[in-house]
């Protein structure tokens, strides 16, 4: 029993954590059925802009708790705003699966950067992104004096956008030329992770609730703030005007602009919640367990997916539900497996990880629409 | 041979077909006639199986078709058309109707890649079976052009000939001659009879331009909103008060 | 016109024996030394997988992302046959352990096509992403499944542990130029093949309209499973090959990340062009070959070069043309007229 309770709080709050992520995969797919990967990247990003603002800006408690969320959840915002802008709007008119391969592109392009920068390699990347703003400088001019490469008359150059262009590279270039101090913070590459300072956050306490169960105030501060998150999305989607376009854009992208609603902006704003949702659960998630590393989000994007399609993917309800069961399938797949088996002592905690793709078969064998979905019937 | 009693398909809460019940001989040329959304196409789609019908049944030559995969049931011998055409477009012409004969080869996978002799003269003989078919539509020009770069009066013939490739029994025609000019439209028709004659072939059509379908069907079916409103020869339904009354609220083609 | 077909065979088959031919004299002549044969053969299995994958996501218009799920599988099958069973070592002459190897080599190749069916079964009936998903998680379970299967070997006196999260090392070095040259293009004329007979029209039916392939009267769910499941026995082939020629295997080896490297190897050739995806996958092996003193940026670019190809470049370097000499006589005027 005791055992079952303590592993029950513990799959809650790790379920609280793949709902947030799973919400970001089911908003977007709801509005544009496009499955954005990179997710799992934008959970490592809300972790690791979190360490850098808990280490670079030593705040009173409590203030240090909401900006060290708050902070990392906008960054992670505009990140997504600009992932939709650079990479999947230009492919909205194309095949689905365009779109699906980008995302692929843009997840494995962050894992790796974040991976490669250090404090060794930074000046390597600000010198790369001054080399780009260089070269885009080098192409406008040359399509500008000598038409090449070879431009249509009526396309012309966008002056604005190009300016933009250079100027975010250049400081991007900037921000990455001076950021050598900072990375030497991060140490991943010794140690294969970096720890999380939780400890400047909080002064862990233990709460006994029943027997030898235990809950700590980190824990109740992740559930808090979760359900907050989620019962502010909810708000924002049954009760507000963007909400409603958000809903309408679902089935009727047509109608919706006929309204005179612009959908582009509606997927933005899509993109900026689901990313700081999942911002936001990449800093829970490193205050529970305090190492990040460039592909710490890789699993926890994955699983958030299936946690999605299990609650069936497109709904809200079912991401929140779907999340909650795959954390505490997780946890008790793992709290509870055998160590030893026999006389053979096999360990089946490897195994346990699995569960979630087993869920993921089940699912798809059984209900390939999810908890809360509907069939899908296509028109011919 | 195409025996339907009593179809019904819902789409949500919407009735899309009601009590659909038809009987069709072999050799005969039925029309399927009805305002837009009159659920003509979703009959077609019930038949080849895309949907399952909620409520109702298909039978094929005494056989219960209902509920049978689409790939099933064209190889039972009912196949058909797309009013918005559905070809494979970057493929060539012979390519496609070539696809079509793929349930009628038999190379195994292993005559495939040794490209035994059986499976070089099968390949050569669809090609040349598919090359003279296409020729009957007026198509050996464009042969080796991809699909989807011809105009739409040539992609809706190569739809048919797709289809009669197959071998079929009965054709189910969505709106051959959709977009074409009433003197190309009977042209069209008058060459399907004729090949519906030499293929001993069944045909239901979907028409929509009502002097097209009056010359060719025997009997018409007309639909409104879901529900047959008419059954009868061309002069009767040409006279028949109800269909009169469906069609002048699109601006009486009659 | 028959003569035609045999031309450009023929120059193929020539520049084939040539190519063999300067490579086995400089490599004996110690002209190309051992680092570069290992490239040379490191080119063609990256081209195995990337044709192989092609078959599937090229061709059929299916969307797997793991490819390397597969790949893994194959090295371990057939690392724990010549390990395991046969007992190769590095002592055990060429000739003895060939004919092990060949065995390992087609069960590796049986049993990634098995893992295919099963996972390709219930998963391609369902829409274009779930299979995505499927194959990602899917390369998780591979990495799940070698992190839990160990065996104790006794190796005379002590024991040492095989498998598990330390990997599987060891492997004896099996993989020479010629075998993986004699696999390579058995592969691509069966896959070149196969994509040119009823079957494989079968497939690129579905790709352009899946709809309308089933009311031809295709059976769409053999098809693609099909298709996943020949995409996958290479690439379980091709997993033996590379067991063989790096010699160590670790269970993250089938993961995302590497997967992501053969979908790339894929759109940069061209979806539905056997030819960009061999060149492709020889381009990108050298390149990363020659890369390899920057590291970790490789991967970095990788991922850009994804993005931009999908953004700029839809159609790859080849868009589905290929060389002459491999489509057939009758399809070649096809595609010489367009
Ligand atoms: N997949 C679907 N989901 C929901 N409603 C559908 C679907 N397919 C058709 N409908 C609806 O069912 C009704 C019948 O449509 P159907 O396409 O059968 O009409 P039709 O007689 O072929 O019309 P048209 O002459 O325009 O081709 C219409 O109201 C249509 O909007
Ligand atoms: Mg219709």
């Amino acid at each position: 029993m005791e055992v079952f309770l303590s592993q029950f709080i513990f799959g809650i709050q790790r379920g609280t954590i793949y709902a947030l992520i799973a919400l970001g995969y089911t908003m977007v797919y709801g509005v544009v059925r496009l499955i954005n990967f990179a997710y799992g990247e934008v959970f490592m990003l809300g972790a690791l802009f979190s360490f850098f603002i808990i280490q670079l800006m030593p705040l009173p408690p409590v203030l240090n708790v909401i900006v060290a969320l708050l902070v990392p959840m906008a960054l992670c915002a505009i990140l997504g705003l600009a992932m939709d802008t650079v990479a999947y709007k230009p492919l909205r008119a194309k095949p689905r699966l365009a779109a699906l391969i980008t995302a692929i592109g843009v997840s494995f392009f962050l894992s790796n950067l974040v991976s490669y920068i250090g404090p060794d390699s930074v000046r390597t990347v600000s010198v790369l992104l001054f080399a780009t703003a260089g070269l885009v400088i080098l192409m406008t001019l040359s399509q500008k004096l000598f038409n090449f490469p070879k431009v249509p008359k009526s396309t012309g150059i966008n002056w604005l956008k190009r300016s933009i262009m250079v100027g975010s590279l250049c400081l991007l270039g900037a921000v990455a030329w001076i950021a050598k101090p900072a990375l030497a913070l991060l140490r991943w590459k010794g140690s294969s992770f970096t720890a999380f300072p939780v400890d400047k956050l909080f002064e862990v306490v233990k709460y006994p609730i029943f027997g030898s169960v235990y809950i700590t105030n980190v824990q109740i501060v992740i559930i808090i703030v979760a359900v907050v998150l989620m019962v502010a999305l909810s708000f924002l989607v049954n009760r507000t005007m963007l909400g409603m376009a958000m809903r309408a854009s679902k089935n009727n992208k047509e109608a919706v602009s006929l309204m005179g609603i612009n959908v582009n902006s509606v997927i933005a704003f899509t993109f900026i919640i689901g990313t700081a949702l999942a911002g936001a659960a990449g800093v829970l998630s490193a205050i529970t367990y305090p190492r990040i590393t460039a592909f710490m989000g890789i699993q926890p994007g994955l699983k958030a997916f299936i946690a999605a399609v299990l609650g069936g993917i497109g709904s809200i309800e079912g991401a929140m539900v779907g999340g909650i069961i795959m954390g505490l399938a997780e946890q008790f797949a793992i709290g509870l497996a055998p160590s030893s088996f026999g006389a053979a002592h096999i360990d089946f905690t490897p195994l346990a990880e699995g569960i979630s793709f087993a869920i993921l078969i089940v699912v798809l064998l059984l209900r390939p629409q999810g908890i809360f979905g509907e069939p899908p019937q296509d028109k011919v | 041979m195409l025996k339907i009693d009593h179809l019904t398909h819902y789409f949500g809460g919407l009735k899309a077909v009601e009590d659909f019940s038809i009987d069709i001989q072999p050799r005969q040329m039925i029309g399927l006639i009805g305002p837009n959304g009159a659920g003509k196409t979703t009959i077609f789609n019930l038949i080849t199986g895309v949907y399952k019908p909620t409520q109702g049944h298909v039978y094929f030559d005494g056989e219960d078709l209902t509920g049978f995969k689409p790939w099933r049931i064209t190889q039972h011998g009912i196949v058909r058309t797309f009013q918005n055409i559905r070809l494979f477009s970057t493929m060539s012409v012979i390519e496609n109707i070539m696809v079509a004969h793929h349930f009628r080869m038999k190379a195994g996978l292993l005559a495939s890649i040794l490209r035994l002799p059986s499976f070089i003269k099968e390949e050569r003989e669809t090609r040349e079976m598919a090359a003279k078919l296409a020729d009957i539509f007026g198509l050996s020009d464009v042969l080796e052009t991809p699909a989807g770069s011809l105009p739409y009066g040539r992609q809706r013939r190569v739809e048919i000939v797709r289809a009669l490739v197959t071998e079929p029994k009965l054709l189910l025609l969505d709106e051959p001659a959709a977009g074409m000019n009433p003197k190309e439209a009977l042209e069209l028709l008058a060459l399907i009879k004729k090949i519906a004659e030499d293929f001993k072939l069944t045909i239901l059509l979907i028409e929509h331009q009502m002097p097209v379908v009056m010359g060719v069907a025997e009997r018409i079916h007309v639909l409104d909103f879901g529900r047959t409103i008419a059954v009868g020869t061309p002069k009767e339904i040409q006279n028949h008060p109800k269909v009169i009354e469906a069609y002048l609220g699109e601006g009486a083609k009659l | 016109m028959k003569k035609l077909t045999n031309k450009a065979v023929l120059f193929a088959i020539l520049g084939l024996v040539v190519v063999y031919g300067i490579v086995t004299i400089l490599h004996q002549n110690h002209i190309l030394n051992d680092y570069i044969m290992r490239i040379i053969i490191l080119m063609m299995i990256n081209a195995i997988l990337a044709v192989s994958l092609n078959l599937i996501n090229g061709f059929t218009g299916l969307f797997s992302v793991g490819h390397a799920g597969f790949m893994i599988t194959g090295g371990y099958v057939a690392g724990f046959i010549t390990t395991l069973v046969f007992k190769v070592t590095a002592e055990t002459p060429y000739y003895q352990a060939l004919p092990m190897f060949v065995i390992a080599i087609l069960a590796a190749g049986a049993v990634s096509a098995l893992v295919g069916f099963l996972i390709g079964l219930p998963v391609l009936r369902l829409s274009d992403d779930y299979l995505a998903i499927v194959t990602i998680g899917f390369g998780e379970i591979i990495r799940v499944i070698f992190n839990f299967i160990s065996f104790k070997v006794d190796k005379g006196g002590w024991v040492q542990d095989v498998g598990g999260p330390r990997g599987l090392s060891g492997i004896p070095l099996l993989s020479n130029f010629t075998l993986v040259m004699i696999v390579f293009v058995l592969t691509i004329i069966i896959i070149r093949n196969f994509i040119y007979s009823r079957h494989g029209r079968a497939c690129i039916a579905i790709r352009e309209n899946e709809v309308a392939a089933h009311l031809m009267g295709i059976n769409i769910t053999k098809y693609k499973v099909m298709a996943f499941v020949l995409g996958s026995t290479f690439a379980g082939v091709a997993g033996a090959l590379l067991a063989h020629i790096i010699q160590m295997l670790h269970p993250t080896m089938g993961g995302f990340m590497k997967s992501v490297e053969y979908l790339i190897m894929v759109y940069l050739g061209g979806m539905g062009s056997i030819s960009g995806s061999v060149i492709a996958a020889f381009g990108l092996t050298a390149v990363s070959e020659f890369l390899r003193p920057i590291g970790e940026l490789r991967m970095v670019l990788y991922g850009v070069l994804l993005i931009i190809l999908m953004l700029k470049m839809p159609a790859g370097l080849m868009g589905r043309k290929e060389f002459p000499f491999l489509v057939p006589l009758k399809e070649r005027q096809i595609h010489a007229k367009n």
